[in-house]
């Protein structure tokens, strides 16, 4: 093992599937030469597209496109087009489609059967490319993420490792710390806890840390004010406040988070969560970064931190 | 839980509740940002522009050769916002064409692409800061003429030396007092920068509207000239008219043969390209483009657009024909300094409310608003640069084209303070250089000092990878990035939409630039170096070797730290 680690950090890959199928092939090809791969949450999508039989022909629209395939190769295609966007697709009848519009049960058991369905498929596709390599994988669900994924990610026949709620140890020494919860958000997403209830758990997992100044603390929500977390301030319904023309914007992370970060000063701080607020900040001695996303547009945007004996030696900011 | 939202088309999409939320700008503010960033001057000293370039300028139908060089100039502008609203739908970060062209051709190109647009955007508001200072005057002007006044009466005398100038220490003072005002502005928390920007594009707006109506209804050709004697120690707007004959070749009667001529049109499509430039920079803030990134960067590129060709044609050509077309070129063409053998009329460019308010001074306090806002609007542009400019810093700083430091963000203003400053620095030194005779008179002559036009020249050649790059990379993706490209709208007719924008920057650049140089390089050598300097052909050399050497020195810094930048924008195939 080299005295300086390098870790590979992505996150927010919400089902798309170039930008996964890229995150796997970096580590493969050995594209940035790291020995650790993090991701820090939010595997899962945001919505289905129905993919309507019409006789020999299959329809859709994606992103205001009309898209038609008249081959099952053309279907694929179609199918695969609005898997890397970030969507779910489902082929069904016309039929099928008006009754999911107005039966909202049925639309959302659709939709975590499709969630479920492509967590395996990567976690399999995971395994197909990286097992046997040696560098391992660690992920967690983020706050977006449904339970249902949870039995997925934690198959030990899987490479990619679920270390969500555990601190485990890393090559080179270092421990890692990692929790896929979040603060409240508007959205009431399935992780969800107070501030006070985030920083009881978050501390009673630091309190098992070696020594923080060789830990890795992958957080998905950011620290509170950090400029990881700066998002639209949204009004009861949900959308953005606007003054003047301009949409109001401001801190939307953990103080939970930011009060273990202060606290226990952990050598490397890794989020996610807030897609546009992609950048790296200074706590007092914790570097905090946040590798931002664009998943959805086939970008794959990461970070690469080199660890040496004496703590962190470089940060580079990269998309592929 | 899933939602429902129907697309355009009737399929639907079955939305999960927990959706999230991405971007933050919306497409009004997108169009604000553009028309900000390209009116300038515009508002009032339209006229002026006319004879910018030192060529004939031609009539046709109800247009100037210049309303018709900024029609053609918008149809061809089409293609590129097409293009723009189709990069930046697979690409919708901050940076623009910088992060086009260094993710398909390459970083060194985004680099000099961006550092020649930074440095013609630094110029140009370095020629617009004066502006402000004249439109100020004009304003003085303008009431002296309507409520009278000794103060306002010698408006002319405000912020000038002894010879009338706004040059020397009163040129560069006035000038770092208008830079405050803008620092003032840009330094504002990001929010609330937002909001001035906002007010003060909606009253240059309304003023642009107010221009117009009140312009076209309240004045007459007729009252003008009777009038204009009292203002210009009895010269009139017949002998104005007469003393820029040399560019007045009236109504062509070859206008297809002169929009394609090489001599000529060129040169005036560069002015209308000076003029036009900002109207794609929402694209540069495509990151932040709320919703469709494609419907949002179209409407306000196509929007902007639309603005532009108006304001160029239709609005300035109505009102100059209206109040003495030949009269306001040949004085346009004076300020420019093309015509020594009258005095320069009220000592002023013809400003269009300057020109109303000869015409009807009892409405002089609507000319003095829309003068005033005619300040404004320059003014607005350089935050609005600035702005832009500390977007394409941070672009460069996280691709580590520049040191780290340089595009950290501010937490108190969440803007990158250090690329604004250095911005500020930087057509500070600018403003020096137009102020004072620091440079050797070969470099800058013939006094050295640099000057409005040389200023404007340098702007319109540093501009060219911008204008150039787009078409490039439009025709270029399918074979660099299909990865990217796959899912683009418009991706099959990218290539004939990059065809269809590139050979207008080049036929211009050919014709307006690289051909004349190469034949004065080519001609017997007096003057040669002079004509380089007067075109700002050695000052955009410079800053481009300039940036040459910054690029070499980051990379050695990169290398020395161990950073290896070709593995940030490596491309990773998915399968």
């Amino acid at each position: 093992m080299p005295d300086t680690i390098r870790i590979y950090i992505a996150s927010d890959f919400h089902a798309a599937e170039k930008a996964w199928r890229k995150f796997l092939n970096a580590i493969k090809l050995n594209v940035y030469k790291a020995q650790i791969g993090l991701v820090a949450g939010d595997f899962t999508g945001k919505a289905i597209v129905p993919i309507v039989k019409d006789g020999d022909s299959f329809e859709a629209d994606l992103f205001g496109v009309h898209r038609r395939a008249g081959t099952p190769e053309e279907l694929a295609v179609l199918e695969r087009d609005i898997a890397d966007v970030g969507y779910y697709s489902e082929v069904m009848s016309a039929a099928d489609t008006e009754r999911l519009a107005t039966d909202p049960g049925a639309r959302d058991e659709l939709l975590h059967r499709l969630m479920n369905a492509r967590m395996e498929e990567w976690m399999q596709l995971a395994t197909d490319r990286l097992a046997g390599g040696e560098v391992p994988v660690f992920v967690i669900p983020g706050n977006d993420d449904d339970f249902g994924i949870d039995p997925i990610l934690d198959r030990p026949e899987y490479f990619p490792q679920n270390a969500d709620g555990r601190v485990l140890d890393m090559p080179g020494g270092l421990q890692l710390l990692a929790y896929g919860w979040s603060n409240h958000t508007p959205w009431d997403t399935p992780r969800e806890v107070s501030e006070e209830e985030l920083f009881d758990r978050l501390d009673a997992l630091a309190a098992q840390v070696r020594d923080p100044r060789r830990a890795v603390f992958m957080i998905h929500v950011p620290p509170h004010d950090s400029g990881l977390d700066t998002a639209p301030i949204l009004d009861a319904n949900l959308r953005p406040t606007i003054s003047a023309g301009d949409v109001l914007r401001g801190p939307v992370g953990s103080t939970a988070v930011r009060r273990v970060i202060e606290k226990y000063q952990p050598l490397l701080g890794v989020h996610g969560h807030i897609h546009e607020s992609g950048g790296e900040r200074n706590i007092g001695q914790s570097v905090c970064l946040n590798p931002g996303s664009e998943a959805n547009h086939g970008i794959l945007r990461g970070y690469l931190v080199d660890i040496g004996p004496k703590g962190i030696e470089r940060t580079l900011r990269v998309e592929g | 839980m899933a939602d429902m939202a129907e697309s355009g088309s009737g399929k639907r999409l079955f939305v999960r509740q927990s959706s999230g939320l991405v971007r933050d700008v919306s497409v009004t503010n997108a169009l604000f940002f553009n028309v900000a960033a390209f009116v300038g001057v515009g508002l009032t000293l339209y006229p002026a522009f006319y004879s910018l370039a030192f060529v004939p300028v031609w009539r046709f139908g109800p247009f100037s050769e210049y309303g018709w060089a900024a029609i053609i100039t918008g149809l061809f502008c089409v293609p590129l916002a097409l293009i723009f609203a189709s990069l930046t739908s697979v690409m919708p970060r901050s940076g623009g064409d910088y992060v086009f062209t260094t993710r398909i051709v390459g970083p060194f190109l985004g680099w000099l692409e961006s550092w020649t647009l930074v440095i013609a955007s630094v110029a140009i508001m370095a020629f617009e800061v004066p502006l402000v200072l004249r439109n100020i005057q004009i304003t003085g002007r303008i009431i002296g003429i309507g409520a009278g006044g000794h103060f306002f009466k010698n408006a002319n005398t405000w912020f000038t030396n002894s010879t009338g100038q706004i040059t020397g220490w009163n040129g560069l003072i006035w000038g770092l007092v208008v830079l405050a005002v803008i620092a003032g502005i840009v330094l504002l928390p990001t929010r609330r920068f937002h909001k001035v920007v906002t007010i003060m594009a909606a009253i240059g707006v309304a003023s642009f509207v107010a221009m117009f109506v009140f312009g076209l209804l309240a004045t007459n050709q007729s009252d003008f000239n009777r009038n204009l004697p009292h203002y210009t120690q009895g010269v009139g707007a017949a002998k104005i008219a007469a003393s820029g004959s040399a560019i007045l070749p009236g109504y062509t009667d070859n206008f297809l043969s002169d929009i394609f001529s090489r001599t000529v049109f060129p040169f005036m499509l560069g002015i209308v390209f000076l003029q036009f430039i900002g109207f794609q920079y929402s694209a540069y803030i495509a990151g932040e483009v709320r919703g469709n990134v494609k419907r949002g960067v179209s409407v306000a590129l196509l929007g902007a657009l639309l603005i532009g060709v108006i304001a160029n044609s239709l609005y300035v050509d109505l009102f100059t024909n209206h109040i003495g077309f030949n009269m306001a070129t040949s004085w346009g063409y004076n300020y420019w300094g093309g015509v020594t053998n009258i005095a320069l009329p009220l000592g002023q460019p013809p400003s269009m409310p300057l020109l109303a308010v000869i015409a009807n001074k009892t409405l002089w306090p609507l000319w003095a608003l829309i003068s005033l806002a005619g300040a404004m609007f320059p003014l607005l542009l350089c935050p609005v640069y600035v702005n832009f400019i500390s977007r394409m810093g941070l672009a460069w700083s996280l691709d580590r084209q520049l040191p780290e430091w340089f595009g950290v963000v501010n937490e108190r203003m969440a803007a990158p303070l250090n690329a604004i400053l250095a911005t500020l620095g930087l057509t500070a030194v600018f403003l020096w250089l137009q102020n004072f005779a620091v440079l050797p008179s070969s470099i800058a002559p013939p006094i050295g000092k640099l000057n409005l036009v040389a200023t404007l020249w340098f702007s319109i050649f540093m501009a060219a990878l911008t204008w150039i790059m787009p078409g490039v990379n439009a025709i270029l993706i399918r074979f660099r990035r299909p990865d990217l490209v796959r899912n683009a709208p418009y991706r099959r007719a990218l290539p004939w939409l990059g065809v269809a924008w590139i050979v207008f920057p080049l036929w211009i650049y050919w014709f307006a630039a690289v051909k004349p140089i190469w034949d004065n390089l080519t001609s017997s050598g007096a003057g040669r170096l002079n004509y380089l300097n007067n075109s700002g052909i050695t000052g955009s050399l410079v800053f481009a070797g300039i940036g040459l050497v910054i690029w070499v020195i980051m990379k050695v810094v990169q290398r020395s730290k161990g950073v290896d930048t070709s593995m940030l924008f490596a491309e990773i195939p998915p399968d």
